[in-house]
């Protein structure tokens, strides 16, 4: 443990000499700075419920990083919305909340309506972006009645975050079917539109409109975690640290390590583990930094976020594995970093193809496949870490009901025990391959 | 129990024709409490040798032992401090930071690093550039770091490859002093270098090593002595008739100002040389076998293998 202090301590003195540790800190610090400077306002419910009202035919299916809009079709107007009163015979959930009238124009434009969002649902259910033009109306949809009309408007404001909806037809109105939609929220963090986000201490606020402010958070905080963190963050942890394992293995500093009554595989693994205490201490700062902002801020503290930091670590503690036998190989500290950004995008790349085949033409053609898949089981798979951080901050942030409605569906489903699993395995053999190689050799 | 033991140590570097055959079969041993200095030209395989005790490169054949312990074994290497020959510390370590670093390896208790790290320093004269980093460091003071991280440890055995490579004629003196200090200190010193001068004044034992053999060894008093020639100084010097009636006795005699310089056959021969010079009233005033330089011997015993 003492050895592996002082090693540790070498390598934080490496990185503040490469001027490593006081870029990462002041990014650290800028981002932590940027966090601090956003809040949310909870805007007036009456005007909430109108706006969300005027989206019923805007159906939009999230999926990861892609999103596609559809007109419901139909026609509609609405009454303002007004407060619920005791008087107003809605089951006793409701009060405190809001009602607003829905008249459709025709009862097609309501059938049209109820129609669409079954074919958004199904959709959603069997996880795919674009729909194949042959594959237009897999099954068909049952035909549409006064309960699948009533059902479509209950899931619809519960889609916009309301946890108590209540629809009474009102009969119809010139022609148009009139409903009455009562709804309340017990959490108004999870109503679309229901918060308006101010950046930069204020100089910048406008609605979250089609966002509630948890999944605001849920964007920024994963935003952090992936692009900052996951992908800059990690970028540059790798390219300065992929220098710390050559300049051990200079001729003349090695002499000096290797006649100390250590082990070379544990001199080498103490080595590497550096670099691992170096990026966690990064994510500690970054992550710990953020986290304490948004805390402060805006009340949103969730465990999930902290965890990304162990992502980080992962990602990087696998991508580090790559450059040591490089290293031990080359003693080359551009020719390491270079491997471990390379491993890194190949296997992003490839895991991209796969998805984009998985979405568009389905499994595609076998041979290709096969092979695709080869290469993707063995590469690490560091850009599952992103969709982890996005499941454990989106769990952390968003309640059972808000995950399941609005964004289970966009993380995609990975088996994290293949995933994670042959990426350490592979992280695993990368080290061995290099402490085998250490070993051996002379010096 | 030998505080070094090499035994039928080889060394071949690189496969094919460009191999390069660096040791053919070394053996030796250095008794604990021993300075042993290992002499030999450019090339010679010195380096090698002391790398392959450390563990640091591995031997073909042959087996190297550090106070019985199989070089192989990271633990050998506890009572050990080396000094590498073009050593080089990396740049943005402090003489402070370095020492300290190479302490907790040797696994030194950081109470005692700290009282011995500032000691060390104002051993080998860096206190003033302790802070610094050692990019700014020149030859010598490298040099000198890499002394006091070769006692970190408080080491039982010392390696030192060429120890004064870089250092000035009075850090050199002052080195040798404290190879001197750490040999009343019962400590093991094994010693390349290329000064011969320097491994006269402190070697106990010296080996040549030549080719990757060790073609010569032994204590450095036997190296030094030149067969049966004797050196008597006189008052008065003795005369023209005199040194004629010595040659009689002896198989060469000659004279040079104070005296003379005589060859015998056997050791007991140089008493009758005295007898004479006695008999006819001249007065010994020294008497000592002759001594080569180590400089001498070497470059014989490097022709004599030619
Ligand atoms: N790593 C290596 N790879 C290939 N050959 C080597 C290596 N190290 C040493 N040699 C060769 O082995 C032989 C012995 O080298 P070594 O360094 O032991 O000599 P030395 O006696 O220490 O010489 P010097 O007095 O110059 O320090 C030399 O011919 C050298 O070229
Ligand atoms: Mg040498």
């Amino acid at each position: 443990m003492r050895v592996w202090l002082a090693v540790f301590r070498d390598a934080l003195a490496e990185a503040w000499d490469r001027r490593a540790f006081q870029v990462l800190s002041a990014f650290a610090l800028l981002f932590t700075l940027a966090c601090f400077s956003i809040a949310f306002h909870v805007r007036t419910a009456a005007d909430v419920l109108e706006e969300r009202a005027r989206e019923l035919d805007q159906l939009t299916l999230r999926m990861g990083s892609s999103t596609s809009s559809s007109h419901g079709g139909g026609s509609f107007e609405l009454s303002a919305a007004s407060a619920v009163r005791a008087g107003d015979g809605l089951p006793p959930e409701l009060e405190g909340g809001h009602w607003i009238e829905v008249r459709f124009l025709a009862p097609a434009d309501l059938d049209t309506m109820v129609q669409s969002w079954q074919r958004h649902e199904q959709q959603r259910a069997a996880r795919r972006l674009f729909v194949d033009e042959e594959e237009q109306d897999p099954e068909p949809l049952p035909p549409v009645g006064a309960p699948e009309r009533r059902s479509f408007l209950e899931q619809r404001f519960r889609a916009f975050g309301y946890d108590h909806v209540h629809v009474a037809e009102q009969g119809e109105r010139d022609g148009g079917p009139v409903y009455r939609v009562a709804v309340r929220s017990a959490r108004d963090e999870e109503v679309e539109g229901g918060h308006a986000v101010s950046l930069l201490f204020g100089l910048w606020e406008f609605p979250t409109g089609e966002f509630s402010a948890a999944e605001m958070m849920v964007m920024f905080q994963t935003g952090l975690a992936n692009t900052f963190a996951g992908f800059i963050g990690l970028l540059v942890a790798l390219l300065v640290s992929a220098g710390f394992l050559p300049s051990l293995l200079q001729k003349g500093t090695l002499d000096l390590m290797l006649a100390r009554p250590i082990g070379r595989s544990r001199l080498l693994l103490y080595k590497y583990s550096g670099g691992i205490g170096f990026v966690f201490l990064f994510g500690l700062l970054l992550f710990g930094g953020t986290w304490l902002a948004f805390a402060v801020r805006t009340d949103f503290a969730s465990l999930g976020y902290l965890a990304c930091i162990l992502t980080l670590v992962f990602g990087f503690a696998v991508l580090y594995a790559v450059a040591v036998p490089v290293a031990v190989l080359t003693r080359s500290g551009t020719l390491s970093a270079l491997a471990a950004v390379g491993v890194w995008g190949a296997g992003s790349a490839v895991a991209t193809t796969r998805q984009v085949l998985d979405m568009t033409v389905g499994e595609g053609p076998s041979g290709l496949r096969q092979v695709l898949d080869a290469v993707y089981t063995v590469l690490p798979k560091v850009s599952d870490l992103g969709d982890l951080n996005a499941w454990m901050v989106s769990r952390g942030l968003l309640s059972e009901q808000a995950w399941e409605l609005r964004f289970s569906h966009q993380v995609p489903e990975v088996d994290w025990v293949f995933s994670l699993g042959t990426t350490a395995l592979f992280a695993l053999g990368m080290l061995g391959l290099g402490v085998w190689q250490f070993r051996r050799r002379d010096y | 129990m030998d505080a070094i033991l090499a035994a039928g140590l080889r060394k071949r570097y690189g496969r094919g024709a460009r191999a390069v055959e660096a040791l053919r079969g070394v053996s030796l041993q250095v008794r604990p409490g021993e300075i042993y200095g290992l002499l030999g030209r450019n090339g010679a395989g010195k380096t090698t040798l002391i790398k392959i005790l450390l563990d640091i490169v591995r031997a073909d054949a042959g087996e190297g032992r550090i106070l019985d312990q199989p070089s192989g074994r990271p633990q050998a290497r506890r009572p050990v401090g080396y000094l590498p020959e073009d050593h080089r510390f990396p740049e943005y370590q402090t003489g402070e930071s370095a020492l300290r670093l190479h302490g907790a390896m040797a696994g030194v208790a950081s109470a005692t690093l700290r009282r011995r790290v500032p000691e060390l320093l104002e051993l080998v004269g860096l206190t003033a550039a302790a802070g610094r980093k050692v990019r700014g460091y020149s030859k010598g003071m490298k040099q000198r770091l890499g002394l006091a991280q070769a006692l970190v440890g408080d080491p039982r055995i010392l390696f030192l490859d060429e120890p004064t490579d870089g250092v000035d004629p009075v850090g050199r003196a002052e080195i040798r002093a404290l190879l001197e200090r750490l040999k009343q200190q019962d400590r093991t010193i094994f010693l390349n270098s290329h000064l011969l001068s320097e491994v006269e004044r402190v070697c106990d034992r010296v080996g040549i090593l030549e080719g990757g053999l060790l073609v010569r060894e032994g204590t450095l008093d036997a190296l030094t002595r030149a067969g049966n020639v004797f050196r008597i100084e006189t008052a008065p010097p003795p005369t023209p008739e005199l040194l004629e009636q010595l040659r009689a006795l002896v198989v060469a005699v000659e004279a040079f100002p104070g005296g003379v310089e005589v060859s015998v056959e056997r050791e007991p021969d140089v008493d009758r040389v005295v007898d004479l010079l006695r008999a006819r009233g001249v007065g010994i005033r020294g008497l000592a076998g002759k001594r080569l330089s180590l400089e001498e011997v070497f470059l014989q015993t490097l022709e004599a293998g030619a």
